[in-house]
């Protein structure tokens, strides 16, 4: 009897640990249950703020559908250009050359015909000079003129450059580049080796080695997206994400009233992000494939491209709302934002490389679509740039987090 | 009558001054505001300014050989090449690769980081070489990054010119080995940038705090009820966020000075060109300001319109736009004054469009709060 008592204790004992168990557990999942309604709630509401000023969301989607129709745009321009040439794109912005014959035999004059005719199709503008009494004076001419940035580089045919060519010997160039005008000094270079490259197939000028260049890697359809795509995309993407962000903490007035009630910092910071980042996926969704639309090529996958904008995207609402969460006001939020956005900017334009790049999410960000999306390359040779931007982006995350739990301004 | 319209400019004169103060003392409360107004070119410049500027002689090209031929002047070649780039050629992988299966393989990793360019060396190379004096070759360079495919061609073609000079063997060819001028020796990236980086900090600095001016000022709606006109506002914020500028770009010539870069020029015109440059930003970001109806609205016409000016300074360049571009319009009035020492009066088209471009936003700005009715 005892030990039916004791067996029957036991189990009324062990069903008693079982019912509160139980109890524990329903409670559990009740409270999860009820903060995941609350986070959705969080979320919805987040997301009706953010759409209900038209004129921000209009203006954050209008930026990347405007850059991706003005890339195409023009790009399209320039390939009916092409179809009509055979020598390529014109360029956007043509260079000004100075152009000089010293040698004046019937093979230059052949050439500076050729070189006209690249001026005729809005390659170049040519400008000779006026002074051609000695190879000196001309010369001097227009060496001023690049002194004074009128022209962007100089051609000079040499003397004797006919006589060396029909005898089967090199005839030497004379270019001169400026060095202060970078702007100009890549087209004004492709223009030249264009016209050189030209005249050299057309009289069989090849030397030892008819070498044949080709350039390959940039499709002529959609060539400036391509060429813009992998700074620009991830700048316009991080950058509408941060802005958008930087506002989410600093000027949410109801956020303190929301604290009396049993919603806690860890979804109120939960839900921003998440309705954030849904606008911004919208917005990497339309940017995909807009500029699939017009023609940009890609090697990697869509999903590939989609994702890696969208970790970028991510990160710059992360970034935003550590901006939010550290101002005072929403002035102050505005202002951090654009040091973080300058310097990111400035720091990838004119830094090429070194360990605080890694820690810029554009930078990451452009290289991961360079080198996966648009060359092709697999994710495991590039995966230090999503390493970094996700590993970045977990830590100001939590120290968002952190800086938002202590606001001083909430009750 | 005269009397009087001396009177009421008078008054007129006064209210912007006091207006101007008042800007001037809320925005020199405002500590953070001006922390970052003025730490932000003075981070820049210094983090630009300590760079050193890449060393591009010491670029690494990798190159891939398909030698199709395999004579003793395919390989003479291959080895003319190996002085200048780093050489794979499919007999350094023969136990991987055939000829055949490594061009498609370069094919297949050319658009990648891998290598810059491959060259295919052709069967009879060799033979037409000895008999005629002449060859073929097929060079194929990744376009992609301009600096690598650049740097590929020359070194590419310095190893055939150095083939030939070993081998006596000259043809009719046209070259040109390009000079630059003038010459200058940069030994940071701050004297190789500061055009672009000085404009794009002031005008960029100038132009986001002057969005937050008049969609900011709670104090404004209740002030427009005074005698003030709303076009008095308009200029006294402008003049008085063009008197901060004016603090922004001494410290940053300082800076620049500290740095060493070359300002041939007549200080007072840099100085000149950076101001209207920042009141070019300072006009436009007032006129944001008064389009806008919340601070977000107005921060995000700036990014706006800076994105798309940068899209069109770096990429597009559509000559039609490019002349009304601060962005554009200061670099090049910068450069050419501090870099090729020229006048004022040489630049003076450069002058005006800045001119013009605030004077622009300007008037728009006046019209449009005329006619605003949110403030009524």
């Amino acid at each position: 009897m005892d030990e039916i008592k004791e067996s029957t204790g036991g189990d009324n004992k062990e069903g008693k640990q079982n019912s509160s168990l139980d109890e524990s557990f329903f409670k559990k999942s009740k409270a999860i249950k009820r903060s995941i309604n609350r986070f959705w709630g969080l979320t919805l509401k987040e997301l009706k703020i953010l759409v209900t000023d038209k004129t921000a969301m209009l203006i954050a989607f209008a930026l990347p559908i405007t850059v991706i129709i003005l890339l195409a745009t023009q790009g399209q321009a320039l390939i009916e250009d092409l179809e009509s040439t055979d020598r390529g794109s014109p360029p956007s912005d043509p260079p000004i050359l100075g152009v000089m014959d010293v040698d004046n035999s019937a093979l230059s004059e052949e050439f500076m015909a050729l070189i006209a005719d690249y001026e005729l199709n809005e390659f170049c503008t040519l400008v000779y000079p006026e002074d051609t009494s000695s190879y000196e004076a001309g010369k001097n001419e227009l060496l001023d003129l690049l002194g004074i940035n009128e022209i962007h580089a100089i051609l000079i045919i040499p003397p004797l450059f006919g006589f060396n060519l029909t005898t089967h010997f090199p005839a030497i160039l004379e270019v001169v580049f400026d060095t202060i005008d970078t702007t100009h000094l890549q087209t004004a270079q492709e223009v030249i080796d264009k016209m050189v490259e030209e005249f050299k197939l057309e009289k069989g000028f090849t030397g030892v080695f008819q070498a044949d260049f080709q350039s390959e890697g940039v499709p002529e359809k959609g060539k400036l997206l391509f060429l813009a795509s992998p700074l620009f995309f991830p700048m316009i993407l991080f950058s509408i994400g941060s802005l958008t962000a930087t506002q989410s903490i600093v000027s949410d007035i109801p956020k303190d009233r929301m604290v009396l009630t049993p919603t806690n910092k860890y979804e109120m910071l939960a839900a921003k992000t998440t309705a954030l980042q849904i606008i911004m996926s919208i917005l990497i969704v339309i940017t995909v494939s807009l500029s699939m639309i017009f023609g940009l090529t890609i090697r990697g996958s869509i999903l590939g491209y989609f994702w890696m904008l969208f970790f970028i995207a991510l990160s710059g609402v992360v970034w935003g709302m550590f901006v939010s969460a550290l101002a005072d006001v929403p002035l102050n939020a505005f202002q951090y934002f654009i040091f973080m956005f300058l310097f990111q900017v400035i720091l990838i334009i004119f830094v090429e490389s070194g360990f605080v790049l890694r820690l810029i999410p554009i930078y990451n960000g452009r290289l991961l679509l360079l080198n996966v999306t648009l060359r092709g390359e697999p994710l495991l040779w590039n995966i230090q740039y999503l390493s970094d931007t996700i590993i970045e982006t977990v830590v100001l995350y939590l120290i968002t987090q952190w800086l938002f739990n202590r606001k001083k301004a909430m009750l | 009558m005269s009397e009087n319209v001396i009177k009421s400019m008078k008054s007129r004169r006064s209210r912007i001054a006091s207006l101007i103060r008042k800007e001037l003392s809320t925005l020199f409360k405002d500590k953070i505001s001006m922390f970052i107004l003025f730490i932000i070119p003075v981070v820049m410049i210094v983090t630009v300014g300590a760079g050193e500027v890449a060393a591009t002689e010491y670029i690494d090209v990798d190159v891939w050989v398909i030698d199709f031929d395999n004579t003793y002047d395919s390989n003479r070649l291959i080895e003319s090449l190996r002085k200048n780039v780093t050489v794979t050629s499919n007999w350094d992988v023969q136990d991987q690769y055939t000829a055949e299966e490594f061009l498609d393989k370069a094919k297949e990793t050319l658009p990648t980081t891998l290598i810059a360019a491959y060259i295919i060396i052709p069967e009879g190379f060799g033979y037409n070489l000895t008999e005629y004096g002449k060859t073929s070759l097929e060079v194929h360079v990744d376009s992609i990054d301009f600096i690598s495919a650049l740097a590929a061609e020359l070194l590419i073609q310095l190893g055939l010119v150095q083939f030939q000079l070993e081998s006596f063997s000259v043809e009719a060819e046209i070259f040109y080995f390009p000079e630059m001028q003038p010459e200058l020796s940069f030994s940071n990236l701050l004297q190789a940038g500061a055009p672009s980086i000085v404009s794009i900090v002031l005008f960029a600095t100038a132009n986001l705090v002057a969005t937050q001016s008049v969609v900011g000022d709670i104090p404004l709606k209740r002030l427009l009820t005074t005698p003030l006109y709303r076009s008095e506002v308009v200029v006294a914020k402008n003049l008085a966020y063009s008197i901060v500028a004016v603090f922004q770009i001494i410290i940053s010539l300082g800076l620049l000075k500290a740095f060493n870069v070359p300002i041939y020029g007549l200080f007072i015109d840099v100085f000149l060109i950076l101001w209207l440059c920042s009141m070019t930003g300072i006009s436009l970001g007032v006129l944001f300001s008064t389009v806008s109806k919340t601070r977000l609205q107005a921060a995000q016409m700036f990014l706006f319109g800076f994105m798309i000016m940068l899209i069109i300074t770096l990429m597009v360049r559509s000559p039609f736009v490019l002349p009304f571009l601060p962005l554009e319009q200061t670099q090049v009035a910068f450069s050419n004054v501090a870099y090729r020492g020229m006048s004022l009066l040489q630049i003076i088209d450069r002058i005006l469009y800045l001119i013009l471009d605030t004077a622009i936003f300007f008037t728009i700005n006046i019209i449009y709060l005329r006619r605003k009715k949110e403030f009524v």
